[in-house]
C-alpha cells in the first residue's frame, strides 16, 4: 500500500505526472481544497461562491501540474494561482475586492511577460525577501493564518501586523516593477 | 433538456461515496447535479454553513480520487447547492415537492422507509446505494473509475428507471456490454 501521507507534495506531483497516479492526485486534492476554499471564503466573503471558485483554481492547477517547475513551494505555486483565478473572476463580476486586487491589479497593468514568467518572478522575489517579512507574507495568504493567530505567533498588536503585511506587499508591487522594467536582477539586488 | 440528478446528504453520515458516483454519473449524463442538506442554524451562521462547505469539498475529493482521470482535461463538477435551515426529513419532502428532479440519487438508510416507499409510488426515478462499507472500500483504489461506477450501480436498488438508462450512462462499448451481460445473467 502506498504511503502518499508520506509523500512531500512535489515527490506527489512527480507521481501524478510521471506515473499518471490517480491515488496522488487524491492526495493532493485532500491535502490543498480545503486551504484552497478558505483562501477563496477570505476574497469572497461567499462560500458558496468560494466553493465553486476554489475548485476551478484547483483543477486549474491540477490541469497545468507539468507546469509546476519547482521554483517556488508548491503551496506557493497554488496559491498564486488561486489569488489570480479569485481576482480575475471578480473583476470580470465587477465586485469590490480587497487590498490584494490592487496589487494584482498593477501586476496585470505593467507586465509584459508571460504568465509563466510573471509567476516565476513573483516566486523569486518572495522567496528573497527577509525571512520574517516572507514568513509573515506565507502565513496570511499561503496558509490563510488570522490576524489573531499570527498576532500571538509574532507578538505583535493586530495593527503592527496589518502594518507590516501591507508594507510587504507594497514592497512587492514596486519589486515587480522594478522586475518588469529593469530585470529581475536588479530587482533582487534591492533586497 | 440535460437531465438533473438530484443528491441528498447529511454530513453526519458516511457520504462521500455517493456524492462521488453521483457526480460521475451527472457527468456521463451530461446533467445537472443538485444537491441537499439542511443546516441546523438559521443562515446567518456562517461557520456552520461553512462546516458544510468543508464537508463537500472533502467529498469533492472523493470524487477526483475516485473517477477523474488525470490525463484528461479535468472539468470541474458544476452542482447547484441548496443548504436550507431546519430538519432533514421534513425539509427534504418540501424541496422535492418544489423541484423535482429528473433522477434521484439516495444513499441507502438515509431517509425513513415510508418516505421512499412513497416516492417509488409516485414515479419517481430513484437509485438507492447500498452503504460505503458494504463496496469493501479498501479494495477501490486497485478499480479503475469505470469498474468503481458499475460496481456501486451493480449493488444499487433501481426503482423506475427505464432499460435505456443502461445505455446511456455506458461510455463505451466495453462498459455497455458488461451491463447488458449483468442484466441478462440476472434475468
Amino acid at each position: 500500500m502506498k504511503l502518499l501521507d508520506n509523500l512531500t507534495d512535489e515527490q506527489l506531483v512527480r507521481q501524478a505526472i510521471i506515473e499518471n497516479d490517480r491515488d496522488a492526485l487524491g492526495n493532493l486534492y485532500n491535502r490543498y481544497y480545503k486551504r484552497v476554499f478558505q483562501k477563496c471564503l477570505s476574497i469572497v466573503k461567499d462560500p458558496d461562491m468560494a466553493f465553486d471558485l476554489a475548485e476551478e483554481a484547483i483543477l486549474k492547477a491540477f490541469d497545468n501540474l507539468k507546469g509546476f517547475k519547482g521554483q517556488a513551494s508548491f503551496s506557493t505555486w497554488l496559491y498564486v494561482i488561486t489569488h489570480r483565478h479569485c481576482i480575475t473572476t471578480i473583476t470580470r463580476k465587477n465586485k469590490q475586492a480587497k487590498a490584494l486586487i490592487t496589487m494584482d491589479r498593477e501586476i496585470h497593468t505593467t507586465d509584459h511577460l508571460a504568465q509563466e514568467d510573471q509567476e516565476a518572478v513573483m516566486f523569486s522575489l518572495i522567496n528573497n525577501l527577509p525571512e520574517t517579512e516572507r514568513k509573515l507574507l506565507l502565513l496570511k495568504y499561503s496558509e490563510g493564518e488570522s490576524i489573531e493567530t499570527l498576532q500571538e505567533m509574532f507578538q505583535l498588536s493586530a495593527s503592527a501586523i496589518k502594518m507590516r503585511l501591507k508594507r510587504s506587499k507594497d514592497k512587492l508591487n514596486e519589486l515587480y516593477s522594478l522586475a518588469s522594467s529593469a530585470g529581475l536582477a536588479a530587482a533582487l539586488a534591492t533586497l | 433538456m440535460s437531465q438533473t440528478i438530484l443528491y441528498p446528504f447529511r454530513i453526519d453520515t458516511d457520504f462521500h461515496l455517493g456524492y462521488a458516483w453521483a457526480a460521475e454519473l451527472t457527468r456521463r449524463l451530461k446533467g445537472r447535479l443538485l444537491l441537499f442538506t439542511t443546516v441546523d442554524t438559521t443562515p446567518s451562521d456562517s461557520e456552520r454553513l461553512a462546516e458544510v462547505y468543508r464537508a463537500l469539498a472533502d467529498a469533492q475529493g472523493a470524487y477526483i480520487r475516485n473517477f477523474q482521470i488525470l490525463n484528461l482535461r479535468l472539468k470541474p463538477v458544476k452542482s447547484e447547492r441548496n443548504f436550507v435551515p431546519g430538519e432533514f426529513t421534513p425539509e427534504f419532502s418540501t424541496f422535492l415537492e418544489q423541484r423535482s428532479p429528473d433522477i434521484l440519487v439516495l444513499q441507502e438508510g438515509l431517509l425513513p422507509n415510508t418516505q421512499v416507499h412513497d416516492l417509488i409510488r409516485t414515479r419517481h426515478k430513484a437509485i438507492i446505494l447500498s452503504p460505503a462499507n458494504s463496496l469493501q472500500t479498501e479494495n477501490i483504489t486497485r478499480k479503475t473509475s469505470a469498474q468503481l461506477f458499475l460496481d456501486i450501480y451493480h449493488h444499487a436498488n433501481l426503482y423506475n428507471i427505464p432499460p435505456s438508462f443502461f445505455k446511456t450512462i455506458s461510455r463505451d462499448i466495453t462498459l455497455f456490454n458488461h451491463l447488458a451481460t449483468f442484466f441478462r445473467n440476472k434475468n
